[in-house]
C-alpha cells in the first residue's frame, strides 16, 4: 500500500522533470543550431511477488515500483534551413559538426554556422569562438579588405578576392559522446574517442535553425499536464486507501 | 517543475528581447543608411547532469537568454536624391564624421548638406571628415559641389578635399550609436582608411542615398514568429504553475 504512494510519487517526479525538458525546448524554439532534448524513462527494478499458500511458495509474478527519467538525449534531426544575409553563414547538409575553440581552450562541436571575422581578423562564430579549419587552426584574414570581401563556398573554403584563406572543417564525433554545453554547442564526454574530419556538403548563405517541433512540444505540454493530474489522483487514492485501512480495518469495536 | 517555471520565464524574456530588436528594425525601415540587426537567442547550459550509466545523462537545459546580434551588411537599395549633397557607398566602407568631444563615428548615411558656415554636415549636423581628418568646408557662395566616384570633392572643377572610407577588420564588431552612426570599439579591430574604390571599399555615387536594408515584410514576419514563440513559452509557464498548484494541493 505504501508502495502505491511511492509509485505515484515517482510518476509525479518524472513528469515534472519531463515538463522542465519540454519548457527548455520551447524556450529555444528560435535558437539557431539548437537540438531538441528528449527524455527516456526506465522502470525501477522489478520485484518478485510471492505468496505462501499452505506451506507452498507460489510466484505471483513481478511488479515495479514506478519509473524514473533514465536519460536525456538530443534529437539530431537537422533543424530547418534559414536563409541568412551573412556572406559567411554556412549550414551542414547532412551529418557532421563544426568545431570551435571555447574560452577554456577546449573544443566544442556545433551545427550553428553563423561565422564572422572578429577584430583580430580571426573567423569566429556568433559567440566569438574561433572555428577550426582543416589544419586544426583558426582561419585568419590578412587585411580589412580580405575580411570585408570574404565568402564561403560549398566545400567550406573561405575565399576572398580569389585567395583561399582556409577551409572550415566538418567533424564526425560519435553522437552518443556529446553533451549539451549551451550556446547550441556540445562537448565530448571524458574518454570519448576524438573525432576525425569528414567530407560534407555545405550550404553557404544558410543557417540551421532550431529543430524544436513546436506543435509536438505543445502537445507534450498538454499531455504532461494531464498525466500529472492522473498521478496526483493516484497518489490521493493510495492515501485514502491507507487512511481507510488504518481507521476502519483497524477499529476494535 | 518549479525549474520549469523559471525555464519558461527565461524563454519569455529571450523572446521579448528578440521581438524588441525586430521592432527596432521595423521602426527604421525608412532610416537612410540603417542596417538591420538580427538577434539570435542562445540556449543556457544544462542545470544539472547526473549519470545513471556509462553514457547516459539526465540533463535539463536551463532555458534561453538573449544571445548575439548580427548586423545585416547587405547593401540597401539606392534612392535617387537631389537634396543637398547626397552620397552613397556602392560596396563596403563607412564615412567618417565628427561626433561630440573630438571622437569619430562611422556611418553609411550619406544625406549630407552644406551648413550656413559652409561645412559639409550629415543629417544630424555632424561634420564630414576628409582623408586628413579635417572638416570639409566649401568656399562662400558655392552653388554646386560635385563628388567623384573616387571621393574627390570638387567645386567649379577644382578639388577642395579628398574623402576616404573606413573599413574595420570586423564589421560585426561595430557598435550602433544613434540613428545610423556607429562607434568602433575594440571588437571592431583596427580600421583601414582608403580612397573610395581602393583597399576593398566601394566607390561613391553622388545623387543617391542608401536606403535602410530592412525589408518590412521580413521584419513583420519575424516579429510574428517571435510572438508565436513567446506564446508557446507563456503556455509552458502556465502549465508549470498548474503543476506547482497541484503539488501544493497534495
Amino acid at each position: 500500500m505504501i508502495r502505491d504512494l511511492y509509485s505515484a510519487a515517482a510518476g509525479l517526479l518524472s513528469t515534472a522533470l519531463e515538463e522542465s525538458v519540454v519548457a527548455g525546448n520551447l524556450a529555444n524554439v528560435s535558437t539557431p543550431g539548437y537540438q531538441e532534448q528528449e527524455v527516456a524513462f526506465a522502470p525501477f527494478h522489478e520485484m518478485a511477488m510471492q505468496a505462501n499458500l499452505a506451506g507452498n511458495t507460489v510466484s505471483l509474478g513481478a511488479i515495479t515500483g514506478g519509473a524514473e527519467v533514465s536519460v536525456t538525449t538530443s534529437n539530431w534531426t537537422p533543424g530547418a534551413m534559414q536563409a541568412s544575409s551573412n556572406p559567411l553563414a554556412v549550414a551542414i547538409a547532412g551529418s557532421g559538426f563544426f568545431a570551435v575553440q571555447t574560452a577554456r581552450g577546449q573544443v566544442a562541436y556545433t551545427r550553428a554556422g553563423d561565422f564572422q571575422f572578429n577584430g583580430a581578423g580571426e573567423l569566429v562564430n556568433a559567440d566569438g569562438q574561433a572555428v577550426l579549419a582543416t589544419t586544426g587552426q583558426p582561419i585568419q584574414a590578412a587585411s580589412q579588405a580580405e575580411a570585408a570581401g570574404a565568402t564561403v563556398n560549398t566545400n567550406g573554403q573561405v575565399v576572398s578576392g580569389g585567395t583561399v584563406l582556409g577551409q572550415i572543417a566538418v567533424w564526425n564525433p560519435a553522437l552518443t559522446s556529446l553533451v549539451s554545453a549551451g550556446d547550441a554547442e556540445f562537448t565530448q564526454t571524458a574518454g570519448a574517442a576524438a573525432p576525425g574530419q569528414m567530407t560534407a556538403s555545405l550550404d553557404p548563405g544558410f543557417l540551421q535553425g532550431s529543430n524544436v517541433n513546436l506543435i509536438g512540444q505543445m502537445a507534450d505540454l498538454i499531455r504532461l499536464d494531464q498525466v500529472f493530474a492522473s498521478d496526483q489522483n493516484a497518489l490521493e487514492t493510495a492515501q485514502q486507501t491507507m487512511t481507510t485501512a488504518i481507521s476502519t480495518v483497524g477499529t476494535v469495536s | 517543475m518549479f525549474g520549469a517555471v523559471a525555464i519558461s520565464a527565461s524563454g519569455l524574456e529571450a523572446q521579448n528581447w528578440e521581438m524588441s530588436v525586430y521592432g527596432d528594425d521595423a521602426a527604421n525601415v525608412d532610416t537612410v543608411g540603417f542596417r538591420e540587426l538580427l538577434p539570435a537567442v542562445s540556449d543556457l547550459p544544462p542545470l544539472a547532469i547526473y549519470g545513471t550509466g556509462a553514457n547516459s545523462f539526465v540533463a535539463v537545459g536551463a532555458g534561453s537568454v538573449p544571445g548575439s546580434v548580427e548586423l545585416n551588411t547587405t547593401q540597401g537599395a539606392p534612392l535617387a536624391s537631389s537634396q543637398g549633397l547626397s552620397l552613397s557607398i556602392d560596396g563596403p566602407g563607412f564615412f567618417r564624421i565628427a561626433a561630440g568631444g573630438g571622437s569619430v563615428e562611422y556611418t553609411r548615411a550619406g544625406d549630407f548638406s552644406i551648413s550656413a558656415d559652409g561645412t559639409v554636415v550629415d543629417g544630424e549636423g555632424r561634420a564630414l571628415l576628409d582623408a586628413q581628418g579635417n572638416f570639409v568646408v566649401v568656399p562662400a557662395g558655392t552653388q554646386a559641389v560635385t563628388v567623384t566616384p573616387g571621393g574627390a570633392v570638387e567645386v567649379s572643377g577644382k578639388t577642395i578635399a579628398q574623402l576616404d572610407l573606413a573599413l574595420p577588420t570586423s564589421e560585426q564588431g561595430m557598435q550602433l550609436a544613434n540613428g545610423s552612426a556607429y562607434t568602433a570599439p575594440a571588437a571592431a579591430g583596427s580600421i583601414a582608411l582608403d580612397v573610395p574604390g581602393q583597399g576593398g571599399t566601394g566607390v561613391l555615387a553622388a545623387g543617391a542615398l542608401e536606403q535602410s536594408n530592412v525589408n518590412l515584410g521580413n521584419a513583420m514576419a519575424r516579429i510574428m514568429g517571435a510572438e508565436q514563440a513567446y506564446q508557446a513559452n507563456a503556455k509552458a509557464f502556465s502549465v508549470g504553475i498548474d503543476l506547482w498548484n497541484r503539488s501544493n494541493q497534495l
